[in-house]
């Protein structure tokens, strides 16, 4: 017995440790490379930190960063927990953001914003869960694997949206560029003199909702059932193919969610970029997290900071933007070979003297083990 | 030229980048290892191949340098997810982003503002064979990169199913355990499927810049990885039908490009997307419910 508690100290030590050493790392390996480019990494970094939270207005900007990631990220989570890679963030966010705009334009244009708020809310979770059903099906029904049909149906939703407000009846004819006309409904400002919403008491909202989900009802347990073996759901009488396709709907919802949070809070209209990367951002955030509900806000915080740091890090310290994307992959890289070679050390140290974990418990812990 | 022969020659031009990769990404996931980062690995093969033909003036010392720069994204991909054993999936996915980030960030290291146009393959025309009608001027009218793939396609078939290499390489891929057990080293096998899968994605990659536009661009494969993934699906994981796969969803895109150029009235971006609705149809509909190797994107551990 105090084997098996040693053994789940140090566990956890490392769960709580590996993260942060493989942001170490990570960085380090990039001041080796703004080095090598021949910047300034004292230079680079204050900027970056100076662009992140320098000032209200920067911290707003990073605060709107964290939303859409933090919202995203918990779709992901809700994927990886059921076994599903969810690699369409990108056309969901955007498709999801197409269905606010719809239900912002057409429906609820009248209505006062306490109600119409919420309904583009919703309007942006049917549509970005609309988009992940189609890879849902596909996986469910047919087999085919989640990992390419996500990265496919980006391109789609991306030109799909482009071509819709391009033209009436969505086209705002004032703007010159192509952008869709504004919608009333809004999420107020949160902090003044910035550009932070209320999405994100939206999302600090859900992580709660997520967390409850996952972990305190059997919606979540045969979810992570799925997503552990196929073979034990089954034999524990769990429909998979239904539960695959609810986890890419809701997964794909999160995403849509994420979307019309942007549309409300930050653009107002529907633009084509309405996602710059933030679905493979979002992806970096959920491992960095462990896959986590709980520990998602600060990873969102730090890959939120890059994002908006980065901009002023290149103007100041001649730092290309670029490094940003690199350090995600970097990190996502060193955390899951961290946990890899961490679950290898464990199982060397468990041979023999415990049995092997009930699936159903071990399941927070290996799913970040890969 | 007709309409046809334009459509399928540079559906076939296109074609060959995708053919490339996918021909190396169905050993590996024969083997057992799918690459995500097939995407980021044509992208930094098409990077270091402007590189290399830049500083070398010659596109085949490029293409050297396209395909030994995508063995190495796999190189870490096999440290990371053969010999730690961690999810292949995510590795891919972190790859794909560091092969964006990196390309991009080093784009202006080395070039400046821009590649510049630098030494590139040109279309060969085969004496004889392409004035053969109809299929002279679409299979004989190629880039010389074109015609090694012709010859890559009988060759990989071969080496699959004719070569002790091969049947190791599906056995590590259908049951890693029982190839252990008559002493086939799984380990190795997968590490030299992924190679060659990188290997095969760089080449591509490099044959992409350097076929045609002869310079880098950010971002500038485009989903082709992903088309690449969607082919060895498609062609079920046998090289010819792989291969044709690819040239498919060449033509596809081939197709939409003549028709943007001919100025059909159809919305431009309903044209872009058929590529990518092509795969997602073909994977829907056509296929069968997938036979995929059994071990696909499983870690191997031993005991």
């Amino acid at each position: 017995m105090s084997e098996l508690l040693a053994s789940r100290r140090v566990r956890w030590t490392l769960t709580v440790l590996l993260p942060p050493l493989a942001v170490a790392v990570a960085l380090a390996i990039a001041s080796g490379l703004i080095v090598a480019s021949g910047h300034s990494v004292p230079h680079a970094f204050s900027a970056l930190f100076d662009g992140a939270f320098g000032n209200r207005n920067n911290l707003g900007n990073t605060i709107t960063k964290v939303i859409p990631l933090v919202i995203l990220g918990l779709g992901i989570i809700i994927g990886i927990r059921a076994g599903l890679w969810n690699l369409g963030g990108d056309g969901q966010i955007t498709m999801g953001g197409l269905g606010a705009i719809f239900v912002g334009l057409y429906l609820v244009e009248s209505f006062p914003n306490y109600l119409a708020a919420p309904l583009v809310l919703i309007g942006g979770f049917v549509a970005g869960g609309l988009w992940g059903g189609i890879a849902g099906v596909l996986k469910a029904k047919r087999g085919i694997t989640e990992v390419i049909t996500t990265l496919l149906l980006n391109f789609v939703a991306f030109n799909v949206v482009k071509l819709l407000i391009e033209r009436p009846p969505l086209l705002d004819t004032q703007a010159g560029f192509p952008q869709s006309r504004a919608i009333e409904a809004n999420l107020p400002i949160l902090l003044g003199g910035s550009q932070a919403h209320a999405g994100l008491t939206l999302a600090l909202v859900l992580i709660g909702v997520v967390w409850l989900l996952i972990s305190r009802t059997s919606f979540g347990l045969e979810l992570r059932a799925v997503g552990l073996s196929a073979e034990a759901a089954r034999v524990a009488g769990i429909r998979r193919s239904r539960r695959i396709l609810q986890a890419m709907v809701i997964s794909g919802g999160f995403a849509g969610v994420a979307g019309a949070s942007e549309v409300l809070g930050l653009q107002h209209h529907l633009i084509a970029d309405l996602s710059p990367g933030y679905g493979f951002t979002a992806f970096a955030v959920a491992l960095l997290a462990a896959a986590d509900p709980l520990l998602l806000l600060p990873s969102a915080v730090f890959f939120g900071a890059l994002l908006s740091g980065g901009p002023l890090m290149e103007q100041k310290a001649g730092v290309p933007v670029e490094i940003v994307y690199a350090t995600q992959g970097l990190t996502i890289l060193l955390v899951v070979a961290a946990f890899a070679l961490r679950s290898r050390l464990l199982r060397g140290l468990s041979i023999g003297t415990i049995a092997p974990p009930s699936p159903m418990t071990a399941i927070s812990e290996e799913v970040a083990a890969g | 030229m007709n309409f046809l022969e334009t459509v399928l020659g540079s559906g076939l031009r296109i074609a060959t980048p995708i053919g490339f990769a996918a021909l190396g990404e169905t050993f590996s996931e024969r083997a057992g290892v799918v690459n995500v980062q097939i995407e980021g690995m044509m992208l930094t093969g098409a990077f270091t191949g402007v590189l290399g033909a830049k500083y070398s003036g010659s596109a085949w010392v490029g293409l050297l340098c396209a395909l030994l720069a995508g063995a190495a994204v796999a190189a870490l991909h096999a440290v990371i997810s053969i010999m730690l054993g961690a999810d292949q999936i995510v590795s891919g996915i972190a790859l794909n982003l560091l092969a964006l980030g990196l390309t991009s960030f080093l784009l202006p290291v080395f070039f400046g503002d821009n590649t510049g146009i630098v030494a590139g393959l040109h279309v060969v025309d085969v004496p004889g064979l392409h004035d053969i009608p109809l299929i002279g001027p679409i299979l004989f009218e190629q880039a010389s990169t074109t015609y090694v793939l012709y010859a890559a396609i009988p060759f990989a078939a071969v080496v699959l199913y004719r070569t002790t290499w091969g049947l190791r390489v599906q056995a590590c891929g259908e049951n890693p355990h029982g190839a252990d057990a008559v002493g086939v080293n799984v380990f190795r096998i997968r590490l030299e499927a992924v190679l060659l899968a990188g290997a095969m994605a760089g080449l591509g990659g490099g044959v992409l810049s350097l076929q045609g536009l002869r310079f880098f661009t950010d971002n500038m494969t485009q989903g082709r990885g992903f088309i690449a993934l969607a082919a060895v699906i498609f062609g079920n994981w046998s090289p010819v039908r792989v291969a044709l796969a690819a040239v498919f969803f060449g033509s596809i895109d081939a197709l939409q490009l003549r028709l943007q150029a001919t100025g059909v009235p159809i919305p431009g971006e309903l044209l872009l997307i058929l590529p990518y609705v092509a795969a997602l149809v073909v994977l829907a509909g056509f296929v069968g419910r997938s036979r995929l190797p059994s071990q696909l994107a499983q870690a191997y551990r031993r005991g």
